[in-house]
């Protein structure tokens, strides 16, 4: 009888001591978004210090601060991001994929120049973490090491993309680069209607060509990884958004999916 | 060879002059009650508990779902009582064979995962002291726990009136996993009316994290009520079950080391507001209710009836994601291996150094893009016009399900065939269905996940289905707990008719097992999904099995303590489920060829059994054809997820085995325990390629396997250790284990022409990628230490204390097992792209328990 006392006691306390093992609520953190951090230096400014075909290393502790205006949300761009502030854009390069998760467009971004280089692909100005000479007839710009994202780039809130900037394709020229911009009353040629944006069979990227109704022309220049790359391209005339991008002395538009493309009105005669 | 005639010389001529006083006795078949030294004090906390299992690959995964016990085996044979559990620190089987020849039972009913042919030893987790071993069934012994003609067969008799009686309570504390463990147990003895009771509980958490990400969880429960009735009638009830929450450790990179310099490294955790969350999270609980009937004959026959029903779960969490960077901190392409340029590498080496958020999972960084992840679903839920838009989740947690329900029955028969000559025989049936499929976990502060098949979308321009995992409902929203993946069922079922019996004549003996069983298995898709339609729903074709197998045992008693044996078997054993359904997650596909695997064996022994000394030295020979294998990875080549579906895999598996205990001066005992194995594929096997999402058969390559060492534990260990127990009731005991010829598990792929082309095999680089790794040899040192102080009011009470320290020299760098990664870079053919993993075991562990009888 002594020992069911007993018994009974010990019970108590193993179920007691049972309930202590229970299973651990995570905390769900806040929503972190960084403080971003003043700019002092714009991207215009920055820019300006490149010198075409020349690589620079960024010695001083810059900031610039854009928005995320494109990424890899289509595969239209390929390790990279383009970011603008009010006075210009440039293409940021990225060692990784999906991009879009971490850089959605909209997103503020700091971005630390300190270590950075400065250089350009067909004249194209670009942000990097080195500079490749492995073939020193090209020399090329090492993207930033996914490791390294956050050592240089700052996240911010994301709000909703800044206005694309209405222009004419006569207006543009190297301060476009790396902008979004929109133009209005254009439409691809007649050779380039109905056709896909680009070969997404052989994964080849294609030039399409789009003219206003003065006969100006621009290319636009599609990746054949694009999810929109087989597509067909619009017989009417209307609006287009994209990034203003060279290659050379070759002007291109490339957009960030097809909703940058309306074109529902009557061609131009 | 000059070491093999040494242990030939020792084990054969010593023991001879040593015991030519002792007079013959017939010891074989008897089933004596050895207390001496050689077996393992009764621990109420063992050490297996513990033990957390590398994740290398899915195909590793498989294999290592279930801890494995080091030993719950054959305690009176010396081999095993001397390594099992020392060899047990580096997952060392008997014989390479894994644990799948070994059988386990409770009460007579084998304990094993048919879907998976894994033991289910966390069914009882905790409760070990009513779960030990009773009687075992081996090469050199014989009694009625089943048959497993290539390992060893244990039951364990859990009937309270078997049970000591009186009240058990525990207490532990250690820093192996769980940090405090608790064990209450009650048993009643047989009352006068011949009722028996017994009840135990018990509980383990790791408050604090021994190792950094790790926490295990336990509690458990044992019920069991018996009825005698008359003399030879006894009806018992028992119910238990082991609820086990445990966190896994990853397997690392040597570069992670390198980096890191720490061998502890976890990359499968991180910190979640300052808390450690780790990703890998397993669950499993899964109780029993077992009823069991004995009826006694006479003295010399008996027959035992269970019958038991479990149903449980078996979980384990991971993280999925969508249109995301991989979550892992050690994916190849962030680590400074992958930069080409020094000074970026040694930026990344830097910032994985200085930034623990690089280095672990990034939860901050998931809810994050979470937080960011705004999408438009449209004809949601399969509604058209419905369109669902908000906070998409780019990662998720997901738990992925085994329900497991599992009936089964067994029969055992003991009896006499004619004077002195002793038989059994039983049936067991098996029926287990297990229900696989995933749900939403955690979204991590999004607001939904869509049950798409994000692997299936490079299929979309032909197919806009393909992407649905389940097409009755397509583009469905999915919230927390919400189900979601593949949905399946697997049957298996199995049914063994066994056979054994023995004689000794005079000087003479022999022991037949026979067997036959029936096995199958097949799938019932529950969700038909876009990429197999007409292949995903519905059952698939059922596998039937017919095996049968028998082993032959002769011996030679040469006098009363030693004797001779010589045995060989032939078994016929069915394949798994999961290596003959080529991607049961999408579809209902098998192997074109399915077949039984044959093995063969032979094995001569020496055995001494004497209160001085106590050791068995035995070689075999074995001989495995027809096994089959599955691997689904992702090819580099092919753009995909490819499976492959592999046959004929043939393993040789030779070698020698020693063990002695000799007691030396008065209560000293010297143990050592030798394994020298040697473990070759030695066929070509054959792959067949197939395409994960279209299942289109790409290739069908050989593996060029021969001779190739079988990878994972080590081929070769040995084991010394001394012991003491004094008159005081102290008990000591120190061992020294050393191990060596250990190979990483290596990938079939790289033995490949298509792998190795151009590369030739003769060259450096070819020599690289064809031969396995060898893995160092390592030793480690364990210590064991107890006392235990008698009641002075009750002659059976007592209370003991005991320590134990594992890897006394603390090594941080044990190194439990290796493998290399089933992904391949064949554009490069560079080993190092997809660096092998190693799976490193802790450091000094430590457990210190009480444990009070009375």
């Amino acid at each position: 009888m002594k020992n069911q006392g007993f018994q009974i006691k010990g019970i108590v306390i193993i179920i007691l001591c049972l309930n202590l093992c229970c299973e651990p609520n995570y905390d769900i953190p806040p929503s972190d978004l960084a403080q971003v951090y003043a700019a002092d230096l714009t991207i215009k400014d920055l820019k300006s210090k490149h010198v075409t075909g020349k690589f620079e290393q960024w010695q001083k502790p810059n900031t610039i601060v854009g928005v995320v205006v494109a990424n890899d949300r289509t595969d239209n761009f390929y390790k990279s991001i383009v970011v603008q502030d009010s006075t210009g854009g440039i293409t940021i390069r990225l060692d990784g994929i999906k991009l879009s998760a971490n850089y959605p467009e909209g997103m503020q971004v700091a971005i630390h120049l300190k270590g950075l280089w400065l250089g350009d692909y067909g004249k194209l100005i670009q942000l990097g973490a080195g500079v490749d000479l492995s073939d020193p007839a090209y020399p090329s710009l090492f993207p930033i090491p996914q490791t390294l994202f956050d050592q240089y780039l700052v996240k911010g809130p994301v709000a909703s993309e800044p206005e694309a900037q209405l222009v004419k394709i006569t207006d543009l020229g190297n301060n476009y680069q790396s902008r979004l911009v929109q133009l209005n009353q254009v439409a691809f040629v007649a050779a380039d209607t109905g056709k896909t944006y680009a070969d997404a069979k052989n994964n080849e990227s294609l030039n399409r060509t789009i003219q206003d109704c003065n006969g100006n022309n621009i290319i636009l220049r599609t990746s054949g990884y694009a999810s929109f790359a087989p597509l067909q391209t619009p017989a009417s005339m209307g609006t287009i958004k994209g990034i203003y991008s060279v290659f050379g002395s070759t002007k291109q538009l490339v957009i960030r999916d097809t909703s940058d493309v309306r074109m529902r009105f009557p061609r131009c005669k | 060879m000059k070491s093999l005639f040494f242990i030939l010389f020792i084990t054969t001529v010593a023991p001879k002059a040593m015991l030519a006083q002792i007079k013959p006795k017939t010891i074989f078949l008897q089933k004596k009650q050895i207390k001496d030294s050689v077996y393992l004090p009764n621990r109420l906390f063992t050490d297996w508990e513990t033990n957390t299992m590398p994740v290398v690959n899915e195909n590793e995964l498989k294999e290592s779902e279930e801890q494995m016990p080091p030993m719950l085996q054959a305690a009176k044979d010396p081999y095993t009582a001397i390594t099992g559990f020392q060899f047990s620190a580096l997952r060392i089987t008997a014989r390479g064979l894994g644990n799948a020849s070994n059988l386990v039972m409770v009460n007579g009913i084998p304990m094993l995962d048919l879907a998976n042919g894994t033991g289910l030893w966390s069914s009882w987790n905790g409760l070990n002291p009513i779960f030990r071993v009773g009687e075992s069934n081996t090469v050199i012994q014989q009694s009625d726990a089943g048959i497993s003609l290539l390992g060893t067969s244990s039951n364990m008799d859990i009937r309270p009136y078997k049970q000591r009686a009186g009240i058990d309570i525990g207490y532990g504390f250690g820093n192996r996993g769980a940090t405090h463990r608790l064990y209450l147990g009650m048993h009643s003895g047989l009352s006068p009316k011949g009722w028996s009771w017994g009840l135990a509980i018990a509980a383990r958490a790791s408050l604090v994290p021994m190792i950094p990400g790790v926490q295990n969880n336990g509690r458990s429960f044992f019920l069991g009520v018996d009825k005698k009735m008359g003399s030879g009638n006894v009806i018992s009830l028992a119910f238990f079950g082991a609820l086990m929450q445990t966190d896994r450790q990853a397997a690392i990179l040597k570069e992670s080391i390198d980096i890191l310099g720490d061998h502890a490294y976890n990359p499968a955790w991180g910190y979640q507001n300052g808390q450690q969350r780790n990703a890998n999270q397993t669950k499993q609980f899964l109780p029993t209710l077992l009823l069991t009937q004995e009826h006694k004959f006479s003295n010399q026959s008996f027959l035992q009836t269970s019958i038991a029903v479990s149903a449980g779960y078996r979980n384990g969490t991971g993280l999925d994601w969508y249109h995301a960077p991989d979550p892992r901190p050690d994916y190849y392409r962030y680590l400074p291996s992958y930069q080409t340029d020094p000074v970026l590498k040694e930026a990344t080496t830097q910032a994985l150094q200085n930034n623990i958020d690089l280095r672990q999972l990034n939860w901050h960084r998931f809810y994050q893009i979470n937080e960011n992840s705004f999408d438009q679903i449209i004809n949601a839920n399969g509604i058209i016009g419905n369109t669902v838009s908000g906070k998409r989740a780019s990662y998720i947690l997901e738990n992925r399900h085994q329900d497991i329900q599992r009936y089964l029955m067994a029969i055992t028969y003991h009896g006499l065939l004619k004077e002195k000559v002793f038989f059994s025989t039983g049936i067991s049936i098996q029926w287990q269905r297990s229900h696989f499929y995933k749900t939403v976990a955690d979204l991590l502060g999004a607001s939904f996940y869509v049950n798409w098949n994000q692997f299936a979308e490079s299929e979309i321009p032909n197919d806009p289905a393909a992407i649905q995992f389940d097409l009755q409902q397509p583009n469905r929203i999915l919230k927390l707990h919400d189900q979601f993946g593949y949905d399946y069922i697997m049957t298996n079922h199995k049914t063994n008719l066994w056979f054994q019996t023995a004689q000794q004549i005079g000087k003479w003996g022999w022991a037949i097992s026979l067997e036959l069983g029936s096995s199958g298995f097949w799938r019932e898709g529950l969700v038909a999904n876009g990429l197999f339609p007409d292949e995903s729903l519905g059952p698939s074709h059922k596998q039937f099995f017919i095996n049968n197998g028998g082993r032959f045992t002769l011996n030679r008693i040469l006098n009363g303590k030693t004797r001779l044996y010589l045995a060989t078997a032939i078994q016929t054993s069915p394949p798994n489920a999961d290596n003959v359904f080529i991607s049961p997650r999408t579809r209902n596909h098998q192997q074109n060829i399915v077949s039984n695997q044959q093995t063969i064996s032979a094995e001569m022994g020496y055995l001494i059994q004497s209160s001085n000394l106590k050791s068995r030295f035995s070689l075999y020979w074995m001989q495995v054809r027809n096994a089959m294998d599955v691997i689904s990875f992702y090819h580099d080549a092919y753009n995909s997820f490819v499976n492959y579906a592999i046959s004929g895999i043939g393993q040789r598996h030779l070698g020698l085995e020693w063990a002695m205990d000799a007691k030396l001066l008065g209560q000293w005992h010297f143990q050592t325990g030798i394994h020298l194995g040697n473990f070759v594929y030695n066929t070509r096997q054959f792959a067949s390629i197939t395409v994960d999402n279209t299942a289109a058969e790409l290739n069908q390559v050989f593996i060029y396997a021969k001779q190739h060492p079988i990878g994972g534990a080590p081929q070769q260990a040995i084991s010394i250790g001394f012991n003491n127990r004094t008159n005081g009731n102290w008990f000591w005991s120190i061992n020294a284990n050393f191990f060596d010829r250990q190979w990483m598990v290596w990938n079939p792929i790289r033995r490949t022409a298509e792998a190795l082309y151009p590369v030739d095999p003769n060259s450096e680089k070819g020599q690289r990628l064809l031969l396995p790794e060898r893995l160092p040899p390592q030793t480690n040192l364990n210590l064991y230490l107890s006392k235990r102080f008698i009641s002075k009011r009750n002659s059976a009470g007592h209370l003991d204390l005991s320590m134990s320290i594992n890897n006394l020299l603390n090594k941080q760098d044990l190194l439990i097992s290796a493998a290399e990664q089933l992904r391949f870079d064949f554009d490069n053919r560079d080993p190092e792209k997809f660096a092998p993993k190693y799976f490193f075991g802790q450091g000094l562990s430590m457990n210190c328990s009480i444990n009070y009888h009375f």
